[in-house]
């Protein structure tokens, strides 16, 4: 190893230089300020933990994307966190244990040991808020509402934000009777947007007409808000669920629009990022020319019952190094 | 210097740590208004529809109120 190759910092790991630490540091505690007046409360949760409680109840995704060390008081594996939003779960859940509605955020590094998409940080700063104890449509506008009023501090006003549901292919999949396996594979075809895929797969299968009718449509209900009301139409013979989902999407994008008349609605019910773990809305905000999300969040009920305390939530992250540049 | 070593010096803050004004705005409060509350540097806290946890619950010390119409903070 030469001497120059010893101080080289490992692909995706990087610092940050004083002129650009300042603006970071500037910039992270605007936001908190601004989590602070919507009534968030701070907590910093460690970034180590044993990896039993890092992993309880999220997908295999997160395993791949954790680094992994051995704890030498115990000789157990213990693991970096590459999202926050489980141990602030965690948090809500065992630790805090309070009865109404709780609003947490948080701010800090986390840890990927493989990058999330091509070129991106391995040790990006996460910035988020999380509410729990509620079930309704009202708690998911608070989240989005507040991620649009993050954007606003750092002059993203040309956002455009996008919606999906979880609910509507998981209760399109489960009147179909799909099994697991087939129910994987078409969640497979559906996220990459695989259309051709998604009819083959589901000309194979023995289901109503129907049901592989709607699923087939799914890929193709894409679009502005006039989109809901196509979808009403298109997925009518779907369980009750199905029409309550699109009246939630449909409630947002009203409010939306009053409250961030700038932000572009952007629908697509066949969006099914973080299906492991989200049960409901689903959100990303885009800037312009850019593909990956500067923020995202989504609902995710249950996700306490594995800390013993199965409770509603509904949460978004900033995790992007452009926030900070 | 350990900044939880540094934080146990101090008596300011307990685990309830909760300082200064925070409003609690009633689920029908008018949207519009919480967010001009929060743009002009207030603390609010807005209940949600079903939510038992009443104002002092939820941490807050002043409310917003409707009198006659019109919408204001007061005390708790």
């Amino acid at each position: 190893m030469t001497v120059a190759d010893r101080w080289l910092l490992p692909d995706g790991i990087e610092e940050i230089l004083p002129g650009r630490a300042r603006y970071a540091e500037k910039l992270r505690r605007d936001i908190l300020d601004l989590f602070d007046r919507w009534g968030y409360q701070l907590v910093i949760p460690p970034h180590l933990e044993f990896i039993e409680s890092l992993m309880a109840g999220v997908g295999h995704d997160l395993d791949l994307q954790t680094f992994k060390v051995t704890d030498q008081l115990t000789g157990r594996t213990m693991g970096l966190r590459a999202d926050t939003t489980p141990a602030v779960a965690r948090m809500d859940a065992h630790t805090l244990n309070e009865a109404g509605p709780t609003r947490l955020c948080y701010a800090g590094s986390v840890f990927h040991a493989r990058p999330a998409s091509l070129g991106a940080s391995r040790s990006p700063i996460q910035i988020g808020a999380e509410l729990y104890g509620h079930a309704g449509v009202a708690s998911d506008l608070e989240v989005i509402s507040l991620m649009l009023e993050t954007l606003a501090r750092v002059n993203a006003d040309s956002v455009s934000l996008d919606l999906g549901h979880v609910q509507i292919y998981r209760l399109l999949a489960s009147q179909a009777g799909l099994s697991g396996d087939h129910e994987l594979a078409l969640f497979d075809a559906l996220q990459r947007k695989a259309i051709s895929e998604v009819e083959h797969l589901v000309n194979q299968w023995d289901i109503t007409a129907a049901s592989a009718r709607m699923l087939k449509i799914l890929p193709n209900l894409a679009g502005g808000p006039e989109i809901l009301e196509h979808a009403r139409g298109e997925l009518a013979d779907g369980p009750e669920g199905v029409a309550t989902a699109l009246d939630e999407l449909g409630l947002i994008a009203r409010d939306i629009t009053s409250l961030y008349p700038g932000a572009g609605l952007y629908f697509d019910l066949g969006e099914l990022r973080g299906y492991n773990y989200h049960t409901g809305v689903v959100f990303a905000a885009y800037l312009p020319g850019q593909g990956q999300a500067i923020a995202k969040g989504g609902r995710y009920d249950g996700i306490g019952e594995v800390f013993g305390r199965s409770r509603p939530a509904t949460g978004s992250a900033l995790t992007s190094r452009r926030l900070w540049s | 210097m350990e900044l939880k070593a540094l934080q146990e010096l101090t008596t300011e803050c307990t685990d309830d740590c909760n300082e200064g004004k925070t409003i609690f705005a009633p689920v029908d409060a008018d949207a519009a208004l919480v967010q001009s509350l929060r743009r002009r540097g207030e603390r609010v806290v807005r209940q949600l529809p079903g939510q038992a946890t009443e104002a002092v619950g939820m941490g807050c010390n002043h409310q917003l109120i409707c009198r006659d119409g019109e919408w204001l903070v007061e005390p708790l």
